[in-house]
């Protein structure tokens, strides 16, 4: 589950996180071309940055969030749908900067990654948790936490894991997601 | 080759066609199918192009470019003939692909560009390059294909065409043709083609004609041996009826010139004399009749003898001198050769000709002079060129008639022949004679100046001296006691005649009416000469003569001279053969015989 929509999810129906994937960490990133001599946030300032869609977590809430909250940079935001095409507008010069993560940074295509440069990434939040909801049994969630875990400790369970995507399981709890929680995503959320 | 053959003309008729389709093919058609195909693929491209945008225009509206992007791509990938795609913004950015643009190049590119616009509002311009090439190389090779089978099939049709040209038409003419060379030749039976097409029905046609040439050739062939069958019994006829003729003239002419030689009055000698002369007469005419047989069967041989030309024209002259004398004319001999030149040739034959160009001068001559002109003269090659000329001065021949007188009974005109007498033959038999020895008779005339007719042959010289002769004449006979003779005839007439001719000349003569007794006579007894007839029954004159001179009797050695109407040459070389000194032609000729008793004397 989404980071964000866990905390939506706990506050209205009381979901516990389970089990997260340790290895990474959720942040976005902001993208500009690497010929465009824009060094850093404040060049912004009245620009127009893409983003792939409101909601978005790494791409668009924290960074819209972190460019509000702590740059307070006035800019102009464009929605693109895609990660693919917010990175191609700035790699192309339609946009001055766009919002994303590593991971779709890291799969765009090489001479679109090639023609891009990061200058700043975003507060970083613990990545999307497996959850259960309160009805339950503590228990059984307890048992389904411990077969998760167990299933990560053999090469084949860390094949299947590897599929979600998942490099790491470790045990989650709903405490280490109180950070994401001050950051006043819902504030940023456009339904 | 035969270039003017059916086969070679239908062959090059349709090699000529095959050459002008591949031509009209390649000139006209296949430039035309090119530019059909580009032109629809270049439709199909500007469709594509007009359909992309479409998709394209409400991602460009909401910058979506990842999905132009993969819009664009997935088309890429699913057209390879668009080699390349471009998206440009109207202030000519690049918007698609990242990478700049190469240059393309190559024959068949063809570019199509379109702006994608919303309100009026250009949002970008899609260029797509598409290159026919592929497609275009494609359809070339499946034209080249259909060409190459197109080629088969011509060549098929060329097989086939040739195949039933030669089995339908080309063979079956040519064995008509075979046939008709066939026919030539006289085969009437050559294989011909059946069938009910053209070359059948020319065939059934050639059939027809073939059977009809058959019928009417053998019915020519009968007519012809009819016809030949009819002439050879002509011929016979004339010759034994020339023969019968001569015989009893054979007891005529002698037995009256005898009896003129006797002691008569006046008055009975002029009436033996005309016996004399018209059984002389008869007996040329009965000679014409069967020289003209002779010469129209064929039959003439023309013999070679040593004789000398002086000799032959004064002879030749001597018989018409009298004639000529008679009626008043000059007889002048202007013939000129060296005297001691020696000819081979048929002395006998030259002479008739030349007694009877001079007969017929001196009848048609009133008064004035017959000339016998001539040379001699030898050539270096051997050959001696003889030239005769006998001019008159008699009443000339008209233009119209010159040309006609050597046809066999031809005279100038009917009244001649009662005018002059005469059969009409005389200058055929002169013409017939010259071709005979390979010579020419021509002449010229002149109405009431007399006429020229002129003689040319050609003989062999003798180059050995002359065998001397002895003298001999008519006159004085030379009378011998004690001489004997045996004359063997079947006829009595001839016996009686012959008999009183040698008793004039001094013989005693006995008498054999066949072989059978000649033979037994001759063994009895040594005779001076003897007379043989040719032609009786029981035994004739050649196998009693080869029986005279087998037997060792008294006159195996005697001189024996033939006696015989016929005076064909193999004649006279079946009586050489059979032992026979001499040859005497019937009616008996006292001068001749005169002349053969003193060689043998």
């Amino acid at each position: 589950m989404n980071p964000y929509h866990f905390l939506v999810a706990r506050k209205a129906q009381g979901y516990d996180a389970l089990v997260r994937d340790g290895a990474r960490e959720l942040f976005g990133v902001l993208v500009v071309a690497k010929d465009s001599g824009i060094e850093n946030v404040a060049d912004l300032e009245g620009k127009t940055i893409a983003f792939p869609s409101p909601n978005a977590l790494g791409a668009a809430l924290l960074m819209r969030a972190d460019l509000d909250r702590i740059h307070g940079l006035e800019y102009k935001q464009e929605y693109v749908s895609t990660h693919s095409s917010t990175y191609l507008n700035v790699a192309l010069g339609q946009m001055d900067a766009g919002g994303g993560v590593m991971a779709t940074l890291n799969r765009a295509e090489p001479q679109v990654r090639d023609r891009l440069r990061i200058i700043y990434e975003t507060t970083r939040v613990p990545p999307h948790p497996f959850v259960a909801h309160q009805r339950i049994a503590p228990d059984v969630a307890e048992a389904v936490q411990e077969a998760f875990l167990k299933i990560a400790e053999t090469p084949e369970g860390q094949e299947l894991l590897a599929r979600i995507p998942m490099r790491q399981a470790i045990a989650a709890t709903s405490a280490e997601y109180d950070g994401l929680h001050n950051l006043n995503l819902q504030n940023y959320w456009v339904d | 080759m035969n270039f003017k053959s059916i086969r070679v003309r239908v062959t090059a008729a349709i090699l000529m066609c095959a050459v002008v389709g591949v031509v009209l093919f390649e000139a006209f058609w296949l430039p035309r199918l090119n530019s059909m195909l580009t032109e629809t693929q270049t439709t199909e491209l500007q469709k594509g192009i007009t359909i992309l945008s479409e998709g394209l225009l409400p991602y460009l509206v909401s910058n979506q470019i990842g999905a132009v992007y993969e819009t664009l791509q997935n088309v890429e990938a699913q057209y390879p003939e668009w080699v390349q795609v471009s998206l440009t913004r109207p202030d000519g950015g690049q918007l698609y692909p990242l990478e700049p643009l190469s240059e393309l190049q190559g024959d068949n590119l063809s570019t199509e560009s379109m702006a994608i616009s919303l309100r009026g509002e250009d949002l970008a311009v899609l260029s797509v390059v598409a290159d026919f090439g592929p497609q275009l190389q494609y359809f070339q090779n499946e034209q080249i294909r259909i060409f190459f089978i197109g080629m088969i099939i011509v060549a098929l049709i060329l097989f086939a065409n040739i195949y039933l040209v030669d089995r339908l038409i080309t063979r079956r003419i040519l064995m008509v043709t075979e046939a008709a060379d066939e026919l030539a030749d006289g085969n009437y039976d050559a294989v011909l083609p059946s069938g009910a097409d053209e070359v059948g029905l020319l065939a059934n046609s050639f059939c027809l004609m073939r059977d009809r040439i058959r019928d009417q050739t053998a019915k020519l062939d009968a007519a012809r041996v009819r016809a030949e069958l009819a002439l050879e019994a002509r011929s016979r006829f004339l010759a034994t009826m020339s023969h019968e003729i001569r015989t009893p003239l054979n007891g005529i002419i002698p037995v009256a010139e005898l009896l003129r030689h006797s002691k008569l009055e006046p008055s009975q000698f002029e009436k033996v004399d005309i016996i004399v002369k018209s059984g002389k007469a008869l007996s040329a005419i009965v000679n014409d009749i069967l020289d003209v047989s002779m010469l129209a069967g064929g039959k003439l041989t023309i013999q070679k003898v040593e004789f000398s030309p002086n000799e032959l024209v004064t002879e030749a002259l001597e018989v018409v001198r009298s004639t000529a004398e008679h009626k008043g004319l000059k007889i002048v001999n202007a013939f000129n050769a060296p005297a001691d030149i020696r000819l081979h040739g048929d002395n006998s034959r030259i002479r008739q000709v030349l007694i009877n160009l001079l007969g017929n001068a001196i009848k048609f001559t009133e008064s004035g002079t017959i000339t016998l002109k001539g040379f001699a003269k030898p050539k270096p090659n051997g050959h001696i060129p003889l030239h005769f000329e006998v001019i008159d001065t008699g009443i000339g021949i008209p233009d119209d008639a010159v040309s006609r007188i050597f046809e066999r009974f031809e005279q100038v005109d009917g009244s001649i022949e009662r005018r002059f007498g005469g059969t009409g033959l005389g200058l055929s038999i002169v013409k017939d004679l010259m071709d005979a020895m390979e010579g020419r008779v021509s002449v010229t005339s002149c109405i009431g100046q007399g006429s020229t007719f002129t003689l040319d042959l050609e003989l062999e010289a003798i180059t050995t001296p002359p065998v001397p002769k002895a003298e001999s004449g008519i006159e004085p006979l030379s009378y011998s006691d004690h001489r004997t003779a045996l004359i063997v005839d079947d006829n009595g007439i001839n016996r009686t005649v012959g008999s009183a001719i040698l008793t004039k000349l001094g013989y005693k003569a006995e008498l054999a009416e066949n072989g059978v007794v000649g033979v037994s006579k001759a063994q009895d007894k040594k005779f001076d000469v003897i007379l043989m007839d040719m032609h009786m029954p029981e035994m004739d004159g050649l196998i009693a003569t080869q029986k005279i001179r087998e037997t060792d009797g008294p006159n195996a050695q005697t001189k024996i001279i033939a006696l015989t109407a016929s005076v064909q040459a193999e004649d006279i070389e079946k009586c050489r053969t059979a032992g026979m000194d001499d040859f005497l032609s019937k009616p008996i000729n006292i001068k001749n015989l005169t002349t053969m008793l003193s060689d043998c004397s």
